[in-house]
Formats: C-alpha cells, structure tokens, sequence
C-alpha cells in the first residue's frame, strides 16, 4: 500500500484546523445527521478539506474560519438531503430554473440547521449563562425565583441574563448564523 | 427629554430579563417608565430582539447538555483524504495539457450576447442586465452561465453553476475591470448538478470587463468578456 501522507505544512495547517474547530464542529454535525457518525465524520473531514484547498480561508488575519466551516458543513448537509428526495431525478445538460419542488424540503432542512446552530452557539456559553437562561426562559422564572432556585443575588440573575443574551447573539453571528 | 446614560444607571442590567418576561410586574412597569427616558435603555433592549426567539423550540438537554468528544478516527482520515487529493491534484496537473484541447470542446458553450431573459430577484432596480456562458481554458467538469445585473450599489452577478463531478470543488470569482485591474470575489462550493450562486461586486456594470471563475488554487477555469 502506498503511503498518502501530506506535505508536513499541509498536515500543520490540517492539525491546526483540527484541534480548533473540530469538537465545534462534530458536535453540530453529529446532531444534523442525527446521531449517524460515520456520515458525520464523512462531511466534517469534507468541510476541513475544503477550508485546507480555499485560500483565505485559514488566512488568520481573516479572522475566525468557524463561521465559513459551518456555513460549508450546513450545505453539504442539506445538499445530501436534498438528493435523497430527488432520487428518481437526472441531472441534465440544461441548468435548469430554480425548483420549486425542492422548496418544501430546503424549508424543513434550513429550520433545521438553524436550530442546531443556535444549540451549537449555545454549547459555546458558560454553564453559568446557560444556567440562568434555563431558568428564566425554559422555566418562566422571575427574576427573584431565580435567584432563590440559583442561590445568587437578584441582580447577578440580571447582570447574567444581560450577558448571556449578548453572549448568545455574538455566537450564532459567528457561526455564520443570522437573527 | 432623553437623559443621557449613566455609569450608575440602576437599570442597566434589566434589559435581557424585560425581554425574556422575567420582571416582577412593579420592575417592569419601572423599567418602561425609565424607557421612555433614557436612549441608552433603549438601544439595549432594541439590540436583543429576536434573540430570546432564538431559543424556541431547543429542549433542556440541548442547552445543559455537554459535546460528544470527536472521535480519534477523524483527524488521521482527514489527513489521509488530504494527502489523496494532494495525489490526484499532481496526477491532473501532469495530465492537463493532453486533455486541454477536448475538455475545451466539449465544454464551451456559445458565447451568447444580449440582453438575457432570466428573471431576477429584485427587478425594480434593475437597469440593464447581460447575461454570458463563461469558456472554459482548462479542463473542468463545471459549466457556468453568468449573468450581469446592474443595482445602485454595483453590480449583482448570478452565477448558474452546473458540474458533472460526481463530487464536490470549490470555486472562485475573479472580475477585470475596464482598466485591467483584477478583483478577487468570493468562494463558493458546488456539488454535482446545478447549483446557483450570486455574488455582489461592488463595481459599476459598464466598469467590469470580465468575469472569471478560478479554482482553489486561483487559477482562471473559465471566463467571459461581458
């Protein structure tokens, strides 16, 4: 068998790439396929390619390549979803007009990954912030109640939500996310 | 008369909590008097909507939950794949010239003019638009049909992407303008089939002489005077 090993420069970017963005990444991508890893595994080592062969992309002065790596990770998701349910179709010499038919699905599939970024953003705040959303949003705490549930003072529990909603909406502009 | 914002301001923290509903009914009715008074207040609250929104729909374990550590496989077939399209990319190179020729034939489409028919997003602030299949120059699986329109601030140009690849490449926009200066674009990626790309440049449309699409290693693939 014939050794593909990669240039050492190449394999430092590739490493690089890997130790900062992949857990992120996994971890989005693993919830999209629903819990099917080789297939995970599949499209966040494609992602990673694609960054590697794009120049500018790893270019640190362009700032933070995790928004471009999930933007390119949603689309090869949807793409393959989008060829599931376009089994019996052929592709043509014609570019054809956009489909329409293909709009249903591209709906369910962007909800989709939508919410799946903004648990991705989610993942990136501080147990904390996590914390005192859980209890004013997914409990429909007061302020008061949550503070008495966390064992912090009243304002903590508003400086925290003040935060953790600012925390939130930086997270899911940097995953390339809109609102 | 707005109040100018102060470091003491005692509700500076109150804005996340009114958004979420979280007040007492006393703080709140407090802190939309307060709103009416103070631009800073204000702002906060502005800067957040949407956000608690955001939250619909994910459950408990999504947001207290932890990451699944990536597997150990993932890093070495990353640079396994890596190193086989390093191969492949040698192997193409070398084999370019041979194939230049046919791939050329096989792969220009008339160089149209004229106004196009294509329909676009927003024709109310279209003036003119042009539309060109670009010609390839060396061998590719992609074929691209550009179209120009002209907006107030440039130029949008919508790219009609087909690729035979059963794969997938990413792309690139390169535009010349009427003094030969060259203008990078954005990337994009295409997989088999037709996909759609527009790109925004921020040029006047009689100012932009050619559009080029490059490959990753920006290298011209194929392009059009327009």
């Amino acid at each position: 068998m014939t050794a593909t090993l990669v240039a050492t420069s190449d394999e430092q970017l590739l490493r690089a790439l890997h130790d900062e963005h992949a857990q992120a990444l996994w971890s989005y991508v693993v919830r999209l396929t629903q819990g099917d890893r080789a297939k995970a595994q599949d499209i966040v080592q494609e992602t990673m390619l694609r960054a590697w062969r794009t120049p500018g992309v790893l270019d640190p002065s362009g700032g933070s390549a995790r928004g471009w790596l999930f933007t390119v990770a949603k689309r090869i998701v949807i793409d393959e979803w989008r060829a599931a349910s376009r089994r019996h179709e052929t592709v043509t010499d014609e570019v054809p007009e956009p489909l329409a038919r293909g709009a249903a699905v591209d709906a369910v599939a962007e909800r989709a990954v939508d919410h799946q970024l903004v648990v991705s953003a989610l993942r990136t705040l501080s147990i904390e912030h996590r914390e005192v959303l859980h209890e004013c949003y997914f409990r429909g705490s007061s302020v008061a109640q949550a503070a008495e549930t966390l064992g912090i003072p009243p304002g903590t529990v508003k400086s925290r939500t003040h935060y953790a909603l600012r925390a939130l909406r930086s997270a899911v502009e940097e995953l390339g996310g809109e609102l | 008369m707005s109040v100018p914002p102060g470091p003491d301001d005692p509700f500076e923290y109150d804005d996340a909590a009114y958004v979420m509903g979280a007040l007492s009914p006393q703080e709140r009715a407090a802190f939309e008097a307060h709103l009416a008074t103070c631009d800073e207040c204000t702002r906060r609250v502005a800067e957040l909507t949407g956000v608690p929104d955001l939250l619909r729909g994910v459950t408990e374990e999504e947001l207290l939950g932890t990451d699944e550590p990536v597997p150990d496989t993932l890093l070495p077939g990353l640079l396994r794949r890596a190193g086989l399209r390093q191969r492949r990319q040698r192997w193409l190179t070398a084999g370019l010239g041979a194939v230049a020729a046919a791939a050329v034939a096989a792969l220009v489409v008339s160089l149209t003019t004229g106004s196009s028919g294509h329909t676009t997003t927003n024709t109310t602030t279209t003036t003119t638009t042009a539309s060109r299949s670009l010609v390839a120059v060396r061998p590719t699986d992609l074929a691209v049909r550009a179209t120009l329109v002209d907006k107030k601030w440039g130029t949008e140009i919508d790219l009609r992407c087909s690729y035979r690849d059963p794969g997938s490449a990413v792309f690139g926009l390169r535009i010349v303008d009427t003094s030969g200066h060259t203008l990078d674009g954005s990337t994009w990626a295409v997989w088999t089939g037709t996909t759609n790309y527009i790109a925004n440049v921020p040029l006047p449309r009689d100012h932009i002489a050619r559009v080029e699409v490059v490959d990753d290693r920006g290298r011209q693939v194929m392009g059009a005077n327009v």
